[in-house]
């Protein structure tokens, strides 16, 4: 029955509720109610926050510049103006799918007509593999992938690879150096900055000015082709914080085209190859006679009669065969009065001082170890040693030290460490000598060239200073006389030395227009001349006027031809 | 039916018609922008080839040999160059213009001073 039920809804309405009951369910509607409101009213606040109002995340996303979306695998290296000197470009790779191949003996005459370098019948045996993927030739320029394209063959396809371009060629290729397929740097820059130039996408920027080092290198390819000989090297070097601004060596290669039977081109005479420099050491050796006060610039020596130590013979090239003053001996590059002078200091002083100079330990320049030669230096270092090396002979330096060692004592005195990546700030150096020495240094180089045998170095208007180099190359273990190494190191303006710039030839053949001399003299100092002559209304160094009191007081010095008898007093 | 339920069944037509053309005009501009980034690499892309293209046509070797073949000029030499003190003025300071004055009658001038360059050392 249905009245019987307890909880029946009869029953209920028939009872009469209990007051309050009604209330109570009205009260928990209205609370679960606006509990549910208050939820929806948060979302809609939190989505009104969200959407409407400006968020700073949001205000960033409208304003950013969307640029960074390109990248290069690899940096770029610049010059120091800005100039590209190695980049990356997009290359097609040629592919094959066998398997797509109708007719593999007329698909690969097609390809061989385009790209010639390949051998048919390579091609064939390559397009009639069992695989569905061969390499037929990597890296085709625009023009060779468009002819493969218009072949229309659906079993040719292209992968797009990167490779490294070198826009200066052969003019930058031993400092920048190049890579291998894979884009990993082999060598020069590209090898020691490998990593950094992976990892980041900001260019890298050298010292180098790819004007000046194209100039460097056009006056030395004419120099090795005048005489004949068998390599060069010059370097240009800010005298006054160690930038290395040009450096070439010849033979070279090119780091766009290399090939394996090209050596010698990738050897680097710069700083590779350690030489014995010859006279443009009695630089050093003066130097540091002048800075140690106990001797001066009027004090001389008697160089009438050649010096045996032992088996060896000191002798003059052009012998005078009298007392010379300290400027004679550089003026007439006196081995005797070289050698004199480094046994009167001793040659541990001696060994200390071009210690300093960075003359006896491998140059800290920014490149692989393997490109960078050691010197060459006697051990032990004896006396005998001592007055060879006097004259630049018994130690072998490369060019970039004996450029750097030069630049600190006519700079002022100060050395600065060799280096190739661009530095805007002033570079920390090392005193040497005092500014007082480096003066007459100064003063004795300019005269080298205005009166000596520099005299063809002397690019008009630059006043430029500096001592040439002869030294003859060892053959089957003996000096030979006819084998040189001609050189000349030398600055410009001499009252106040910017850049210092070095030049050596290998084996130089004499010719008419040097009258069938091949030294320093009439090989090195006129290519340095042509180079100064060049470049240094491009490095914004301004004409001197020799004639200027001002001038000519600045490259005065006094010089006795005899003993404490002044004989002239020469302006220059 | 009440007028709120109206007014309710409305607003949430009008919610949902918003929405959409939001949704639509944001997935527009993920498109546009999509398609700028695009265009930007693209861009970029050229803009490094022609690049390494400029480096490699002005390179020295490149620029001597078409300035010597297709240019009247020569490399500048040391008394070409002259020092901007050198300058001479064209006038003595003393009779220099300067604006707002008129100039005096041409009879009270003084003849025009003689223009001598300094004889470059």
């Amino acid at each position: 029955m249905i009245g019987r039920q307890p909880f029946s809804p009869l029953r209920t309405r028939r009872t009469p509720p209990v007051p309050g009951a009604v209330e109570i369910a009205r009260i928990r509607l209205m609370v679960a109610g606006s509990l549910a409101i208050a939820a929806f009213l948060l979302v809609a606040v939190r989505l009104t926050i969200v959407t409407v109002l400006p968020t700073p995340e949001a205000a960033r996303a409208g304003t950013q510049i969307e640029s960074s979306n390109f990248r290069v695998s690899r940096a770029d290296i610049l010059d120091r103006n800005g100039q590209l000197l190695a980049t990356n470009l997009d290359t097609f790779s040629l592919y094959a799918n066998p398997k797509l191949i109708q007719n593999p003996r007329l698909t690969a005459q097609n390809i061989v007509a385009i790209l010639p370098e390949l051998r048919e019948e390579t091609v064939v045996r390559q397009l009639k593999e069992k695989r569905d993927f061969v390499w037929i030739k990597r890296r085709l320029t625009p023009e060779q992938k468009y002819a493969i394209n218009k072949l229309g063959n659906p079993g040719l396809n292209f992968r797009t690879e990167e490779r490294r371009f070198y826009p200066a060629g052969e003019v930058t290729g031993h400092i920048v150096g190049f890579t291998n397929i894979d884009n990993r740097g082999l060598s020069g820059f590209e090898r020691k900055f490998d990593k950094d130039l992976t990892e980041s996408d900001t260019p890298l920027s050298l010292s180098i000015d790819l004007r000046v080092q194209h100039l460097m290198y056009q006056a030395l390819l004419t120099s090795l082709r005048r005489f004949k000989a068998r390599a060069a090297t010059g370097i240009v070097l800010d005298a006054n914080n160690g930038q290395v601004i040009s450096m070439v060596s010849l033979p070279d290669f090119n780091p766009n085209y290399l090939s394996s039977n090209n050596v010698k081109g990738l050897f680097n005479l710069a700083t590779q190859g350690v030489y014995e420099m010859g006279s443009t050491f009695k630089i050093f050796t003066i130097a540091m006679a002048l800075d140690s006060g106990e001797i001066t610039i009027q004090d001389g020596y008697d160089a009438s009669k050649p010096i045996r130590v032992g088996r060896f013979l000191i002798r003059d090239y052009r012998p005078k065969n009298r007392w010379l003053s300290i400027p004679e001996i550089l003026l007439h590059s006196s081995n005797i009065g070289s050698a004199k002078i480094a046994l009167d200091i001793g040659h541990h002083r001696q060994r200390d001082f071009l210690g300093k100079l960075g003359l006896l330990e491998r140059p800290t320049l920014e490149l692989d170890e393997q490109e960078l030669g050691s010197p060459i230096i006697p051990d032990p270092w004896r006396e005998v040693n001592a007055m060879t090396i006097a004259y630049g002979h018994g130690i072998a330096v490369s060019p970039i030290q004996i450029t750097s060692a030069v630049a600190a004592v006519i700079n002022g005195g100060i050395y600065y460490e060799p280096t190739l990546l661009l530095t805007r700030s002033t570079r920390r150096g090392q005193r040497i000598i005092s500014n007082k020495t480096s003066d007459k240094i100064r003063r004795l180089l300019r005269l080298v060239v205005s009166e000596g045998s520099g005299r063809k170095a002397d690019a008009k208007h630059y006043l430029v200073g500096g001592k040439t180099g002869t030294a003859e190359k060892v053959k089957d273990q003996a000096y030979n006389r006819k084998a040189l190494r001609s050189s000349f190191v030398g600055a410009f303006p001499m009252n106040k030395p910017k850049y210092v710039v070095f030049a050596m030839v290998d084996e130089p053949i004499g010719n008419k227009d040097s009258r069938g001399y091949a030294t320093g003299g009439w090989v090195a100092a006129p290519l340095v001349g042509k180079v100064i002559a060049q470049i240094a209304p491009l490095l914004g160094v301004k004409p001197i006027n020799y004639e200027s009191p001002k001038v000519r007081n600045q490259m005065a010095i006094g010089i006795r031809t005899k003993k404490l008898e002044k004989k002239h007093f020469a302006s220059f | 039916m009440k007028c709120s339920t109206l007014i309710l069944m409305l607003m949430a037509v009008l919610a949902g018609v918003g929405l959409f053309t939001l949704k639509h005009e944001v997935s527009d501009l993920e498109d546009k922008l999509a398609n700028l980034r695009l265009a930007t690499k693209t861009h970029h892309q050229e803009i490094h080839v022609l690049k390494a293209e400029w480096a490699y046509l002005n390179r020295p070797t490149r620029l001597k040999d078409l300035g010597s073949r297709l240019l009247f000029l020569q490399p500048p030499e040391a008394n070409q160059t002259i020092d901007i003190k050198d300058i001479p003025y064209l006038t003595p300071p003393n009779q220099r213009l300067t604006i707002g004055n008129t100039v005096p009658p041409a009879a009270d001038r003084d003849p025009p001073p003689k223009i001598t360059f300094l004889r470059v050392p």
